[in-house]
């Protein structure tokens, strides 16, 4: 940009310098009181603002109701008659958190910005400002809903506290690096902090974007003076402290909360006459989830766990198939504290619905886990859907050589600004030599380059083939890597296990051929962290390639490395002992000794659940408060899980199928997982319908699943309603199941009311029903 | 300024603990599940003084669009002074770390939230401590506080306390359709300025841990 850009400033105390009541709605005032929203713009006019903040910052749907087309075409017309030269579409959140830590999907969110967007470009908008976000995929709803339905530039900016993330924890780094992928005309931050504040984040935030950097502080840090909120920067410390950010290469300009038309003239003062500074757009490779980035520096390298994915993996394929997604949720943590800076995340199965299924996971992965996904599907549909929820910059595994894969992935991977993993292979299959992989790497990268993606996001599979049927091939593998590095200058990844394919020890083979792959220049690899031996690899690298400053990472992990001594059971067998103590080192070979001699039925009947009834009795006799209790359930857990391990299809049979489900409206479910766990203990299969469960979902899987037993939840006085609802939905639709209901303000005499067959106080009480109902 | 504190002894009660013997797995639990709530949280509050005047429907807050309703909050402020609004919360980070330890030990995510739960306590406790100093000096302390969904104040007029206080900029809460706060571990409430101070009422009807209290699901109470 030639000029520096200034923007208006705060409109919420402007306007109640004008009669606004505190508490109104500001852009009813646009239908109901537009001459005040008018000589507001009309003073920022004449304070030379170039642009005016049209008066749409919460004009959606959720917080104005009906009249959001009105509201928004009249703030347009509004600010046009002010005089202003340019307006902008405000566009500021929903007001709703997104999924999965708030209940509004993606989907939703984006139909209430299109909706804002839609009639902000029909009236005239000349750009749109997404602003004053703290939840990136929030902001990337509403940046899509522009870019989808206007051709209008689009600015965004978040904003942040002064721990130096967003609410939500997003970093400016993380930001700039999401949002410049997703082809933003702008990024940058507004409101929480002052000028003086948000210079590291400003700094922050011109190291990592590809685009012009916007800033719009506050007046200073909010105070409370005399129980009202005040800003006390005054318009020529603001106008200095901007001019500041102006020469560190800050182009677009303007104030946030408690700024008035004093502090944009100034700031017009001392920016006259000054040019902007030359832009110095960064390359880098990068890839973030919502608050975290991984650069890979040059030399620098990275490890993808490979363990999320149902290939030979029976457990991880149950969970795809239930929707139940605790087991991967937890292989992602392990793969996380194990090491692992990005996450492969593979749902591919043939009789699921893979686009749905994916979406999802990743959706559920990113509430409990901060590293980058690598999405990776062969159903282009299901990559398109997943890198459209995802926050961040995801990496697509995979794009390869042939038309087909060409013109499916990349428009993907340049609409939602993603890293691709370009495979060396096309519709011939698998060059055997390195120069024939080398090949459709430069096609490829060609390819990116005429569909607008930048070379540092391609990264280049030169494909392991398994050394058991084709021996001399990884030593082609490896040449191929360097050929790539040397001729193209790209990335590289492989999927190192693949090598050892039909050996035994398959470990020692992929740690070699590891060292191998580093030492040629290999990136990315993708292997599983949980395994100790090539973590060392990684690690040991990290050193030798001077990526691991003085060694700082290896000295920390492994300087006070001792073997950790194995907790010896007195007794091995007494399993009561054991689920009473909660001592949860001890239950998985006291549950394996006796599979040596019993069966696994008998395990559980025998075993198990007499010492879960045991842990339940001390419970009820007020021997054992909570925690105790869901110790020992935690240790009969893993006890089943050895079992199930190692169970043959039939050896486990259910004691019977119930249902549990956080009614519509209620989104705390703790209480509902405490009764899920202490079911599973006692062999019932459980299908668990989450949290904020509308009735018709209940009902429709009480009919599929034939579960004789419904247990609801709700935490919530306001909530106990939605209970009722779902009891009728349940008996409207004819199940013949019973239903039983508990939570924190339920009663006996609440459960009547809502017409439950039970109420369960607690959730060894609901165990106690469960019997009842399976005999 | 002083550092947040959970107290145990709090924790404790809204487990439901009455006494047991605590044995050392469960001691050492709650000593990291304490430790790591403390260092996940971000407490954050805000407050702000309204001018109020008592209407037949509930408080009026002089100059605003908002009433706050209900006859239980009236006489709650009956005698007041002066009216404050405060919200106070944890931020988005203790949600997301009970939805991981959820997943992973439901045991440590039991212990978790009642950890946090004394957190916000103590964060709004210090907030409402911060409002009482600022008074001390018109010779008015503060009483208890009183939030939407107590007695017959509804909880649809959390939307009004938030959106006067600019809770959703100031702090990061929001509200789901069914007016509940994200992040959870979140609290409002309306707090009066007495020159006497009123007489703490404890109970149930007034209690904000009434929504998770395992006394309260037992049918009994705590104090």
């Amino acid at each position: 940009m030639d000029n520096f850009i200034i923007f208006d400033g705060g409109m919420g105390t402007e306007l109640q310098k004008r009669g606004m009541k505190p508490g109104t709605i500001p852009e009813t005032l646009n239908l109901t009181d537009p001459e005040i929203v008018k000589a507001v713009h009309r003073d920022y006019v004449l304070a030379c603002a170039d642009i005016i903040t049209a008066n749409t910052f919460g004009a959606n749907r959720r917080k104005l109701g009906e009249n959001v087309r009105e509201a928004v075409s009249a703030a347009i017309r509004i600010a046009k008659d002010a005089g202003a030269k340019r307006v902008a579409l405000d566009i500021g959140p929903t007001g709703a958190l997104l999924k999965p830590l708030g209940a509004m999907s993606f989907d939703e969110a984006y139909e209430l910005f299109r909706e804002v967007v839609t009639a902000g470009f029909e009236a005239g908008a000349d750009l749109a400002l997404v602003e004053t976000m703290s939840d990136l995929s929030e902001a990337k709803a509403a940046i899509l809903a522009v870019k989808e339905n206007s051709p209008l530039p689009v600015y965004a900016t978040m904003t942040f506290a002064s721990d130096g993330r967003t609410f939500l924890g997003t970093d400016p780094k993380t930001a700039a690096i999401a949002l410049s992928a997703l082809g933003v005309d702008a990024v940058g931050l507004n409101c929480s902090l002052g000028p003086k504040e948000v210079k590291p984040l400003v700094a922050e935030l011109l190291r990592w974007a590809k685009c012009p950097v916007i800033v719009q502080p506050n007046a200073g840090l909010p105070v409370i003076e005399d129980g009202k909120t005040v800003y006390r920067v005054d318009a020529e410390e603001f106008a200095e402290l901007m001019d500041e950010l102006a020469d560190m290469g800050a182009v677009i300009l303007g104030g946030c909360c408690g700024t008035t038309p004093e502090h944009i003239r100034a700031l017009k003062r001392v920016l006259d006459g000054k040019k902007p500074k030359k832009p110095d757009i960064p390359h880098y490779t990068a890839f973030t989830s919502h608050r975290r980035s991984v650069v890979l520096g040059e030399g620098d390298i990275a490890v993808i766990g490979e363990r999320i994915n149902p290939t030979g993996k029976k457990r991880v394929k149950e969970a795809l198939r239930a929707r139940s997604y605790d087991y991967i949720i937890n292989e992602a943590i392990d793969q996380s504290e194990a090491g692992a800076d990005i996450l492969d995340v593979n749902a591919g199965l043939p009789e699921i619905d893979e686009r749905a299924i994916l979406t999802e996971l990743v959706g559920e992965l990113q509430a409990v886990c901060d590293l980058p996904l690598q999405i990776d599907s062969s159903d282009p549909a299901a990559v398109e859907s997943a890198c459209r929820v995802y926050s961040g910059k995801p990496i697509i595994n995979s794009v390869n050589g042939s038309e087909e894969s060409l013109n499916a992935i990349l428009p993907i991977a340049k609409k939602y600004g993603a890293a691709v993993v370009a495979l060396t292979l096309d519709e011939s299959g698998i060059p055997e030599a390195a120069e024939g992989r080398l090949r459709i790497a430069e096609k490829i990268l060609r390819r990116c380059e005429s569909a607008g993606i930048p070379r540092e996001d391609i990264i280049v599979d030169c494909l392991v083939m398994t050394v058991s049927t084709n021996q001399s091939l990884a030593r082609e593998t490896l040449r191929a890597v360097r050929l790539v590095k040397e001729r193209l200058g790209l990335r590289t990844v492989l999927g190192v296990s693949n090598v050892s394919f039909g050996l035994p020890a398959r470990e020692i083979i992929n740690s070699a051929f590891l060292a191998e792959a580093l030492s040629v220049g290999l990136d990315l690899a993708i292997i599983n962290p949980m395994s100790s031996r090539y973590m060392d690899i990684v690690a040991a690298h990290r050193v030798l390639s001077c990526e691991d400053e003085r060694a700082g990472a290896f000295i920390e992990k492994y300087a006070s490395l001792t073997s950790p001594k194995p907790e010896i059971a007195q007794s091995p067998h007494d399993i009561t002992d054991i689920v009473l103590s909660g001592r949860k080192l001890l239950i998985e070979d006291a549950v394996r000794s006796l599979l040596e001699r019993e069966s696994a039925m008998d395990v559980i009947n025998n075993r198990l659940i007499p010492a879960i009834n045991a842990a339940g009795e001390k419970f009820d006799k007020g021997e054992f408060f909570l925690p105790q209790l869901m110790s020992s359930a935690e240790t009969v857990k893993l006890g089943f899980e050895v079992i199930r391990a190692r169970a043959e299809a039939g050896d486990v049979t259910d004691k019977g199928t119930i249902i549990l489900a956080t009614v519509k409206g209620d989104i705390h479910d703790i209480g509902k997982n405490i009764v899920k766990m202490l079911l599973q203990n006692y062999g019932y299969r459980v299908i668990d319908l989450g949290r904020d469960v509308p009735p018709e979902v209940v009902a429709e899987e009480a009919k599929k699943s034939g579960a004789k037993l419904v247990g609801l939840s709700a935490l919530m006085t306001t909530t106990v309603k939605a209970m009722e609802e779902t009891v009728r939905a349940l008996r409207e639709a004819g199940c013949e199941c019973k239903i039983m209901v508990g939570g924190a303000v339920l009663t006996e005499e609440y459960a009547k009311m809502v017409g439950a067959d039970f109420y369960a106080k607690d959730a060894a009480d609901s165990a106690r029903i469960a019997e009842k109902v399976f005999g | 300024m002083e550092e947040y504190k959970i107290d145990r002894a709090e924790t404790l009660r809204y487990l439901g603990y009455r006494g047991q013997d605590i044995d050392s797995e469960t001691l050492g639990r709650l000593e990291r599940m304490t430790e790591l709530c403390l260092k996940a949280a971000k407490p954050r509050y805000t407050y702000e003084r309204y001018d109020f005047e008592m209407t037949d429907v509930g408080v009026h807050l002089t100059g605003t669009d908002v009433t706050l309703c209900g006859n239980d909050l009236k006489a709650h402020l009956s005698g007041a002074r002066e009216l404050y609004l405060c919200a106070a919360t944890l931020g988005h980070d203790c949600d997301r770390l009970t939805l991981r330890l959820e997943a992973r030990s439901i045991a440590d995510a039991v212990v978790f939230n009642a950890a946090s739960v004394s957190l916000i306590e103590d964060v709004s406790n210090r907030a409402q401590a911060e409002i009482n100093e600022k008074s001390a000096g018109k010779g008015l302390s503060v009483g208890g506080r009183y939030s939407p969904g107590y007695g017959d104040f509804p909880l649809t007029q959390q939307k009004d306390v938030l959106r006067l206080l600019r809770a959703e900029e100031k702090l990061g809460i929001t509200l789901t359709d069914g007016f509940l706060m994200l992040p959870r571990k979140s609290v409002t409430g309306v707090i009066g300025l007495y020159e006497d101070k009123p007489e703490e009422r404890v109970s149930c009807t007034v209690c904000s841990m009434r929504e998770w209290c395992e006394f309260r699901k037992g049918g009994d109470h705590c104090g």
